[in-house]
């Protein structure tokens, strides 16, 4: 039995083929039991994310289950992909999955979202019978390589991009966030989507300033907040925990002289300032008042590009622990036909033999 | 007796503990500050609840060891005993000073975090000495 892998993803297609081939939650269980009948196709599971399409089957010979899946594929759309699908047999077709599931094939690299992704396909193919015990096998040992690849290497450490970065200093700072109060300086995009993130995380209560009272209103209705008039906004910094700066002033708003003596007035609180306005909304001296943490857009995204950096490092030890998985299981299934507990299962009666 | 010797084993535990959270405090806050964040960043606990266990271990620490030198002073026999009673009131001085420091000086968590470090190798450095001229005055 051969295992094979046929797709497009976002290294090989544009968007506007990809959404071409995109397949819909609900026509999924529908077309992997239809492939897994065709002809020379024996089990079959159907991959179908933003960035991926991709079909995985078991076939007799690789020649005909690749083009067997092809027909498929071009029948479907009325377009054979024009050269977008990449064809992988054997040992690629199952490094291809074992890549896809660890996060190394995916557009940020480690991120862990895929695996979630491939977990439900697989169970939808599952449900509609479309699966066997090669493949069964094949997607239950990649679950488990992408969780050793987790587990043992740091190919998913730290936040790869501005926003979750500020979202996980907050966390390192303040642990759970849902005591935490957010004030936002200046109502722009940057700042609704950094504290939209920080109220996914369940932030008690949002604060919104800003030059143009109504925007402020606007934005506070939005995300359940309190709307400020820009000249007040000390006097509810009391209470708050996390100062996202993102106004249009060319001066600093924020100044060690307006702050050190609010700082005074919360005993021990920290406070961490998120500054994503350029020119900064906030005095860099700040940083050296005590318990002030500041984080600019640079200095934000510096830790995102480290992370990446750390994350690039650690691709060497997961193709190597890949590499492990693909020969253990290209041996089990060189091995060929063993006892299939699946059939066994179904069996009427399931008698022991 | 065993009162006495369970308070101050456990003082000294809050002690050590809040030496140890402190020293993870300065750590993570080093590394907040200056935006360097390491492997270790990521493994340590929040630089809040670091603040707050290094201050409660501290109280909790210093109402046990009250708690057993009173129990040693009432046990009597004082004489024998009169290094590490001296000694043991040293200790209780030091950490009473950081906690009145902590509650009429407003002391910040950052300078909190230093004293519990400082108060700690204190200790560490002089119980061995102590330990040695308690057990000479024995033989």
């Amino acid at each position: 039995m051969e295992i094979i892998c046929v797709g497009l993803s976002h290294h090989t297609a544009p968007i506007e083929l990809r959404e071409k081939f995109a397949i819909g939650d609900s026509a999924l269980p529908d077309i992997a039991n239809r492939l897994a009948r065709e002809a020379g196709l024996s089990e079959a599971v159907v991959v179908s994310t933003c960035n991926r399409v991709e079909f995985y089957a078991a076939a007799e010979d690789a020649r005909e289950g690749v083009e067997a899946l092809g027909r498929f594929v071009a029948e479907r759309s009325g377009d054979s992909g024009d050269g977008a699908f990449f064809r992988h047999t054997s040992q690629r077709g199952i490094n291809h999955l074992f890549r896809v599931v660890c996060g190394l094939d995916s557009m940020v690299l480690g991120e862990t979202e895929i695996l979630g992704q491939v977990k439900k396909a697989y169970q939808v193919a599952q449900q509609a019978g479309a699966t066997g015990r090669h493949l069964n096998k094949l997607f239950q040992r990649a679950f488990n390589v992408a969780k050793e690849v987790r587990t043992n290497t740091n190919i998913t450490r730290g936040s790869v991009s501005v926003g979750s970065v500020a979202v996980d200093l907050a966390e390192r700072i303040f642990g759970r966030l849902n005591d935490c109060h957010v004030m936002i300086l200046g109502a722009g995009e940057t700042s609704e989507m950094t504290a939209g993130a920080l109220q996914a995380r369940g932030v008690k209560a949002m604060f919104v300033a800003n030059r143009s009272y109504e925007r402020a209103a606007q934005l506070a209705e939005k995300m359940g907040g309190k709307a400020l008039h820009f000249e007040d906004w000390a006097g509810d910094f009391r209470d708050v925990d996390i100062l996202i700066g993102s106004t249009s002033a060319p001066h600093h708003v924020v100044t060690v002289e307006k702050l050190a003596p609010l700082m005074r007035s919360r005993r021990d609180r920290p406070l961490f300032c998120i500054d994503l306005a350029v020119p900064r909304d906030f005095e860099p001296a700040i940083n050296d008042l005590e318990g002030v943490y500041l984080y600019d857009i640079d200095s934000l995204q510096q830790i995102a590009d480290q992370s990446m950096a750390v994350r690039r490092q650690e691709i060497t030890i997961c193709e190597q622990i890949i590499q492990r998985h693909v020969t253990e299981f290209s041996e089990w299934l060189a091995a060929g036909p063993g006892p299939n507990p699946a059939a066994f299962r179904t069996q009427p009666g399931g008698v022991k033999s | 007796m065993e009162l006495h010797a369970s308070s101050s084993i456990v003082a000294y535990g809050a002690f050590l503990l809040a030496g140890v959270a402190g020293v993870m405090y300065l750590v993570q806050e080093r590394q907040l500050k200056t935006h360097n964040l390491h492997s270790i960043f990521f493994r340590l606990p929040p630089i809040r609840d670091l603040a707050v266990a290094n201050r409660r271990l501290i109280l909790v620490g210093f109402v046990l060891l009250t708690v057993g030198i009173g129990c040693g002073f009432a046990m009597g026999n004082l004489a024998s005993h009169s290094t590490k009673i001296a000694w043991s009131v040293g200790v209780w001085l030091l950490y009473g000073f950081i906690l009145s420091a902590e509650w009429w000086h407003r002391l910040s968590p950052r300078r909190g975090a230093w004293l519990s470090v400082v108060a700690l190798c204190i200790v560490l450095s002089t119980l061995w000495g102590i330990r040695f001229l308690t057990e000479q005055a024995a033989v």
